[in-house]
């Protein structure tokens, strides 16, 4: 049985359960990169360029029919590691339904400023995550194949390249759900 | 799909129409369900159970039991005028693919079948209900709906006598009995109980299944049966009665299924969270086949000592039914490769065919007690057809011409239910009012039915 098929029969099972109740998905994120290396974005940026460095990661979801998305909501923290340089960074989340499609500016679901980068301290401090997504990537939820790509948006000053590294900490997100399952 | 869900539920409504009063969930008699399901005088579940009673002469005067009780179904213009029948196959409630589709409501339309009028709903459980996804991580937690996720087995059956075409000689009655049994079954088992019921998490390489089973079986039974008072007079007396059933099967089907899923190494590492697979054995005897045969009996006594009576009966003792010509088919199913992305597997292959295989009708019985002082009568019963045992407690006080009746019972997920109700008689006709709460619902709480029913005396 498919993640699709899968996450009707869990919605058939929710209609069934609570009538006209949410359903509300909590994914860990995190579990799905941690291991596989792409939690960690390695980052090197020319002076006076900015930049998008990235890790795009597929996730498995139960799909969940032709429901109704209200809101997506992320917590979460990174860390940037950065050895040389000086600049300002963003930390960035797309999604989409297929790995191509991540590289869209309309799959962009957040974006976070991390505090202005230097070469010390390393590790920076932390960067927090808790914000709703864009409601323009809600849909894409309701499928059971995810991309992700966690983009470190580099823009390095004058001077010396920016180089380093940022790496997701944790990353949870909260997907509430109307169930329309046919 | 949405025919089979209209289809379901006119199916509920004509087979619970139909079902016997002797059934907890569905009477079809106003008096009775005032009195919250208990049998008084000398009909209902002591005359159906209790073979004695044959014999037992009817109460007289304002006692006395109607010749016919017509029920007046408000429930079903309730429903049909909600529900339009000509626009039925498109009904919002029934239509999958609309937004409007109530899954739980067409089920509780199953469950209760609406013949009477519901005064309370039900409150259909509508909490949130969580999901935990991680890569080797899912979780399920159904709030307050985990609580109706049912433990037990679950099922709806009956057995009934639908006719007892026959003649009476001095009290032996020859006759030709039509009965029917009926049963659908489920349990959750135990890995997929605690995942659904106590939110535990999902392990991986684990099988998570049901446990389905159901049968259908009816025929004829000529039978040979007498009640007589064996002691006593008309005032006190002892009736014995019993009954010997040549049961005829004309056909029968039954099925036993285990459905359900196994979990992957990982739950979420590929594209297959889980693999489905099931099998199942059904047998079935159509009709034409050589017939089933069987032999069974009924037994019953009953005192009776001025306004005091007691009985009870035994139906269908050692009613083993033995088909000569069954066929037997397995059924399977399963991803035919390890990793569940292949082409399924699944097949239906004949196991034996014209092999000999037996069923049997579960015992029922009642016990009954009433006592009647001046204008008030009280009275209890013990029901058991098969799925559990019900008690009924109830009274009726009449006053001139009306009646006021109460009453109690316990149903048979232990659950006490109230009846009360009232009626007014005028001449041979009475109009009766019954008010009964009951928990059959997708629900915890209970419902409010009022019933109303005409009786000719």
């Amino acid at each position: 049985m498919n993640a699709k098929c899968f996450g009707v029969a869990l919605l058939v099972a929710l209609a069934v359960g609570c009538g006209e109740g949410r359903a509300i998905f909590n994914v860990d994120v995190h579990s799905f990169l941690f291991g596989t290396g792409r939690d960690t974005v390695p980052y090197l940026v020319p002076a006076s360029t900015t930049l998008d460095t990235s890790s795009v990661q597929h996730i498995n979801l139960p799909g969940a029919g032709s429901s109704i998305v209200d809101t997506v909501h992320a917590i979460g923290g990174v860390t940037f590691l950065n050895a040389s340089g000086l600049g300002t960074i963003r930390f960035q989340i797309y999604v989409a339904a297929d790995s191509l499609g991540t590289y869209n500016a309309s799959a962009l679901a957040v974006s976070v400023p991390a505090p202005p980068a230097g070469p010390a301290p390393v590790p920076g401090p932390p960067v927090g995550l808790d914000a709703d997504f864009s409601n323009a990537v809600n849909s894409v939820f309701t499928q059971s194949d995810l991309w992700v790509r966690l983009v470190a948006q580099v823009s390095a000053a004058a001077g010396l390249p920016m180089q380093g590294k940022m790496v997701l900490d944790s990353l949870r997100l909260r997907i509430v759900i109307r169930d329309k399952i046919f | 799909m949405r025919t089979s869900v209209v289809g379901l539920g006119l199916v509920a409504l004509a087979v619970g129409c139909a079902a016997p009063a002797a059934a907890q969930g569905l009477f079809t008699d106003a008096r009775r369900i005032g009195m919250g399901g208990v049998s008084i005088g000398r009909s209902g579940s002591v005359r159906r159970f209790n073979p004695a009673y044959r014999a037992v002469p009817a109460r007289t005067g304002l006692e006395a039991q109607p010749k016919l009780t017509i029920p007046l179904p408000l429930g079903l213009i309730q429903f049909f005028s909600d529900h339009p029948i000509s626009q039925l196959g498109h009904d919002p409630t029934f239509s999958p693919d609309s937004a409007g589709f109530n899954p739980v409501q067409a089920l509780d339309y199953v469950l209760n079948p609406p013949l009477f009028y519901e005064v309370k709903q039900a409150p259909t459980p509508t909490n949130d209900v969580t999901f935990g996804i991680g890569k080797n991580f899912l979780q399920v937690n159904l709030g307050q709906a985990s609580e109706l996720v049912p433990e037990d087995e679950f099922g709806l059956g009956s057995s009934t006598r639908l006719l007892d075409p026959g003649f009476d000689v001095k009290g032996v009655r020859v006759s030709v009995m039509t009965w029917l049994h009926t049963e659908a079954g489920f349990q959750l088992g135990n890995t997929l109980l605690a995942f659904l019921h106590d939110s535990v998490p999902a392990q991986d390489n684990t099988r998570y299944n049901v446990l389905t089973d159901g049968i259908v079986e009816a025929g004829f039974a000529p039978t040979l049966g007498y009640a007589g008072r064996v002691w006593g007079d008309t005032a006190t007396g002892i009736y014995l009665g019993g009954a010997l059933h040549y049961y005829l099967g004309v056909g029968y089907a039954k099925f036993t299924g285990d459905g359900g899923f196994i979990t992957g190494p990982i739950i979420f590492g590929g594209t297959n969270p889980v693999t489905p697979d099931g099998s199942g054995l059904t047998q079935y005897s159509k009709p034409g086949h050589k017939l089933g045969h069987g032999v069974g009996g009924d037994i019953g006594i009953a005192w009776i000592s001025g306004p005091l009576e007691l009985g009870f009966g035994v139906n269908d003792i050692g009613a083993t039914i033995t088909w000569p010509d069954t066929r037997q088919d397995s059924a399977y199913y399963r991803d035919s490769t390890v990793a569940g992305t292949g082409s399924p597997l699944g097949y239906s292959k004949p196991f034996a065919n014209h092999v000999e295989t037996k069923t049997k009708l579960p015992v029922s019985y009642v016990a009954n007690l009433a006592y009647t002082i001046g204008t008030t009568t009280l009275a209890a019963d013990l029901v058991n057809n098969g799925r559990g045992t019900t008690l009924h407690l109830g009274g009726e006080k009449r006053l001139g011409l009306v009646a006021l009746r109460g009453g109690v019972s316990r149903d048979q997920r232990k659950r006490l239910e109230f009846g009360w109700g009232g009626g007014v008689r005028l001449g041979g006709v009475s109009l009766d009012l019954g008010f009964w709460t009951h928990s059959n619902s997708l629900s915890n709480e209970r419902a409010i039915t009022m019933a109303t029913s005409l009786s000719i005396y």
